[in-house]
């Protein structure tokens, strides 16, 4: 069986690679609007229920 | 040149592909098997110049009609179903077909390479799911019983081997599955046909290659490295080692997508020479990308305006001096999301460059972005400025909750402007488009019901 290394040293590398570089996404502009903009909104989200749940903490210290 | 593959990165990459993607979307629409379907999505379906977005599998085979194809192609047969594209569902399936994706790798480990096209590290989930061959399986049944689509899996030890797989074998092959390691590179890589089969290889460097006897991926891969990089550099370079299957990219290492610019632009469907016309479309052009800058609560420091002219038709037109356009860009004297400020500032742009060349191509982006809350006052003008703003405010405000063509210039309803005709287009193609079902008895047998 063959062992799969996962990565690589940059000083092995055959030559420079431009590594992901290379893959750049090709997206229409509405596309990659609407992916950042759900993105946006999801991690609003997240800041706002650690921010409530802080507040809470801080509020009521002794609620289980 | 032998590689030493044993210090290379051996990750488990799947890609994925959606066979004909807007093609197969319009066919499930109609309870059409995506296989069996003769649909070709064009960008409109009156023009006949209109370009062919995509055609199903069975058009491609038995018509030869493909993406790129144009609408006078395409023969007259009752088999075929022309339809417009509907870019905003397409956009709602593949956040569908993203969220299935998730399932199996993480954010960090999904590189979302097109509309219809992703790459997944799934390394770090096989011993959950099992082997990559059980992973791509898992996934096509879930997007078949999900979407009703069609996918094809690349696997490979790196993306460069799985998007040759998906690309070269995966599509044609009966289970839409197969797998590219660094071992089987003589079986598979050095077997594709021509160099323009190649992943990075465009016309250019195939031309190049050419030019140096190499023509076809076995003559790159025993050609020798060091004419290769004096000829077309580090590229060359990249191009003989991934010939050998060689690609060091980690999916973890993706460049994070993030808001650089905010732009726009527009093909005309015909020549613009009257200067005012032009004006028009630059001017809601801008209105539209300031309003995103505001929605976002951005100011843009920079601007920059692209202008292609117009091909003349015969060769004797074409002389040696000739512009096929303009590039410029301007540095707005301070930051701005205001529509007035920045669509002044691109018709002076416009303007000063322009010797009336026939129009048909704008783009206009809006660079050097800096966050709202800091605001350089004008004391010559902040009457005016604020009078602005608040034109701008309402009038966001009124397309955010009625619409985008709620509320519109006078200028709108005249000939040149566009401004109507695009208010739906998502991505430059029709956002929507209805499905006329009554319509759906009168297609031929051939095209049969999910």
């Amino acid at each position: 069986m063959i062992k799969k290394i996962r990565s690589y040293k940059k000083s092995d590398m055959l030559y420079p690679d431009r590594g992901m570089l290379k893959w750049a996404p090709m997206l229409l502009s509405d596309h990659s609007e609407d992916m950042l903009t759900k993105r946006e909104s999801k991690d609003k989200n997240e800041k706002d229920t650690i921010l409530m749940k802080r507040k809470r903490e801080n509020e009521f210290p002794n609620e289980p | 040149m032998n590689i030493d593959y044993s210090k290379l990165p051996r990750r488990d990459i799947l890609c994925i592909d959606v066979k004909s993607f807007f093609a197969s979307v319009e066919a499930v629409r109609r309870k059409i098997h995506p296989l069996d379907a003769y649909i070709i999505v064009v960008s409109n379906t009156v023009s006949k110049g209109a370009v062919v977005l995509a055609s199903s599998p069975k058009v491609k085979k038995e018509f030869n009609i493909r993406t790129g194809s144009r609408r006078f192609e395409i023969p007259d047969d009752k088999k075929l179903m022309i339809v417009e594209p509907s870019m905003g569902l397409y956009l709602r399936v593949n956040a569908m077909l993203l969220d299935i994706f998730r399932r199996y790798a993480s954010e960090d480990d999904l590189l979302i390479y097109s509309i219809d096209e992703a790459f997944l590290d799934i390394s770090s989930v096989t011993r959950l799911f099992g082997e990559p061959e059980n992973i791509a399986r898992m996934i096509k049944d879930e997007v078949w019983d999900k979407l009703k689509l069609v996918v094809a899996v690349g696997i490979g030890d790196n993306p460069l081997l799985a998007k040759l797989a998906l690309d070269n074998d995966a599509k044609h092959a009966t289970s839409q599955i197969a797998y590219w390691s660094y071992e089987s590179v003589p079986y598979t890589v050095w077997k594709i046909k021509t160099l323009k089969d190649m992943w990075g290889i465009s016309y250019g460097y195939e031309k190049s290659l050419n030019n140096l006897g190499i023509r076809s991926v076995y003559d790159l891969a025993h050609s020798d490295p060091n004419v290769l990089k004096a000829s077309l550099g580090i590229i060359g370079l990249q191009l003989f080692y991934h010939s050998h299957g060689v690609d060091y990219s980690i999916i973890r290492e993706k460049i994070p997508m993030m808001r650089k610019s905010y732009s726009k632009g527009q093909i005309l469907l015909s020549d613009y020479t009257d200067k005012e016309d032009i004006l028009f479309i630059i001017r809601d052009m801008t209105e539209e990308v300031a309003a995103r800058l505001r929605s976002h609560d951005m100011l843009c420091q920079n601007i920059s305006l692209y202008i292609g002219f117009s091909k003349p038709k015969n060769e004797k037109d074409i002389s040696q001096n000739q512009r096929n356009g303009f590039n410029k860009s301007h540095k707005l004297s301070r930051a701005s999301n205001s529509t007035w400020e920045i669509s002044e500032s691109f018709c002076y742009l416009f303007l000063s460059n322009w010797f009336n060349e026939p129009v048909r191509q704008i783009n206009i982006s809006c660079n050097d972005l800096m966050a709202s809350s800091v605001l350089q006052l004008n004391i010559f003008s902040m009457q005016q400025d604020i009078r602005q703003e608040k034109i701008d405010l309402v009038i966001d405000q009124i397309r955010n909750r009625y619409g985008k063509t709620s509320v519109f210039r006078a200028y709108n309803l005249m000939p040149g402007s566009t401004f109507l005709q695009r208010s739906g287009f998502v991505g430059g193609h029709k956002g929507e488009t209805a499905v006329k079902y009554n319509q759906e008895d009168s297609y031929d047998k051939e095209n049969k019901k999910l």
